[in-house]
């Protein structure tokens, strides 16, 4: 592995989503997929990563509360965090929005749209 | 006597007419908001269940899209790598197909269509065969599946629907066991008796009168800790009710969580056999 690789960590619930989004970006990319909240947190305590996808539903812990876990471990306080779900719901797009979220990615979507999502907000001008 | 309506009685009297029409206005007016309650109560669980439902059929629809033009766009190393993701895709497609049953289920009946296709068939033969279709997911969930049957029980009664009551109960104990399984189906006075008990989740007390509600998964937050839309048993409790069955449950202290499945086995279903019953894959008219 290419260790000048962004690193990305995918959190879902869903094995096909994480085999998908392995398939997707790891030609590009290093990207460690987590099951739920809590198995994020894991990953999270001994890797620093360039950028974050995570599902919404989630056991343990969901979406929006790994959000803002996320923020509270120093070297993740302002690296993008990308919300995945299957809805795009105002009062949703405003929790994700005050939990510290950067930006919101609504399935079903393609390996094309997740790439290029991924590239534009890790080397475009996205935050 | 003359009856003299005097001021003071006439007063006296439209007072307590008054209180009385207040009194009804102001019981009309709880009840008023009761109902506003309840209308609240329903439309938010509706608004919840939505979303839940969009979750749960979304995501198996997203994963069969981004990985079948993966298995087109990619290079893989080998066919076994394309195997592998052509499996889950199927998978996924048979999670989808069994949610999406329960919902197409659960409006029909909710739009007061809970009409029934009979037919003779042979009830274990039924769970053999749900079991058969489980049979990937068994294994890739590292679980024992027992059976312990009777030989042979004729039933009068809508194949594909008990069918989906049966996928369900066994989707549930998939996902709720720790290890085991057992499905137990016998004969009992005129009846059949199916029971599908696991060794794991137990439900809590306070949620024993909710298992086979609507709209109701026993956690439906945004953290869940099982998936699944919240339809199933309740979709199964209407369909064993409508073919005149009853269900039970028992949960707790340990020792795992049995559902009883009790099918009335009529006239038609204990006499002589049809010389053709239906079976996997089709339908005697």
């Amino acid at each position: 592995m290419n260790s000048s690789m962004k690193k990305i960590l995918f959190a879902d619930d869903s094995p096909s989503m994480r085999l998908f989004a392995s398939l997707s970006l790891s030609d590009e990319f290093e990207i460690d997929t987590a099951c739920d909240g809590e198995d994020a947190l894991k990953y999270l305590k001994t890797k620093d990563y360039d950028l974050f996808l995570v599902d919404v539903y989630m056991p343990k812990i969901d979406g929006i509360s790994l959000v803002k876990k996320i923020r509270e471990f120093e070297n993740s306080r302002f690296k993008p965090i990308i919300i995945i779900s299957t809805e795009a719901d105002e009062s949703l797009f405003s929790k994700g929005r005050d939990a510290g979220a950067t930006g919101w990615i609504v399935k079903p979507f393609d390996k094309d749209y997740l790439l290029k999502a991924v590239k534009h907000i890790l080397f475009g001008k996205g935050r | 006597m003359k009856n003299i309506l005097t001021d003071d009685f006439l007063i006296d009297e439209i007072k307590n007419r008054f209180t009385e029409k207040n009194n009804q206005i102001l019981q009309l007016s709880f009840e008023l908001d009761e109902l506003r309650k309840k209308l609240f109560d329903s439309e938010h669980l509706k608004t919840k269940f939505l979303s839940i439902i969009r979750n749960e059929l979304k995501n198996p629809v997203s994963a069969i899209s981004g990985l079948s033009k993966l298995v087109v766009q990619k290079d893989f190393d080998s066919v076994e790598d394309i195997k592998k993701i052509m499996d889950t895709i199927r998978l996924e497609a048979v999670k989808f197909a069994l949610q999406l049953d329960n919902v197409l289920i659960a409006s029909s009946y909710e739009g007061g269509d809970n009409n029934l296709f009979l037919s003779g068939f042979d009830l274990c033969e039924l769970i053999y065969e749900v079991k058969r279709s489980f049979e990937d997911e068994i294994k890739s969930r590292q679980k024992i599946v027992e059976t312990q049957m009777d030989h042979e029980i004729k039933i009068y009664a809508d194949r594909e629907k008990l069918k989906l009551v049966f996928k369900n109960f066994l989707d549930n104990a998939l996902k709720f066991s720790e290890k085991n399984i057992k499905i137990i189906v016998l004969k009992r006075k005129n009846s059949a008796v199916v029971s599908f008990y696991n060794d794991g989740y137990e439900i809590e007390e306070k949620n024993h009168h909710r298992i086979f509600e609507r709209f109701s998964p026993l956690d439906s937050g945004l953290s869940r800790k099982y998936s699944g839309v919240g339809l199933g048993l309740c979709v199964c409790g209407a369909i064993i009710e409508s073919h005149g069955g009853k269900t039970d449950f028992s949960s707790g202290q340990g020792s795992g969580t049995l559902f009883e499945i009790e099918l009335p086995l009529d006239d038609k279903s204990q006499g002589e056999a049809d010389d053709i019953e239906s079976g996997e894959g089709f339908i005697i008219l």
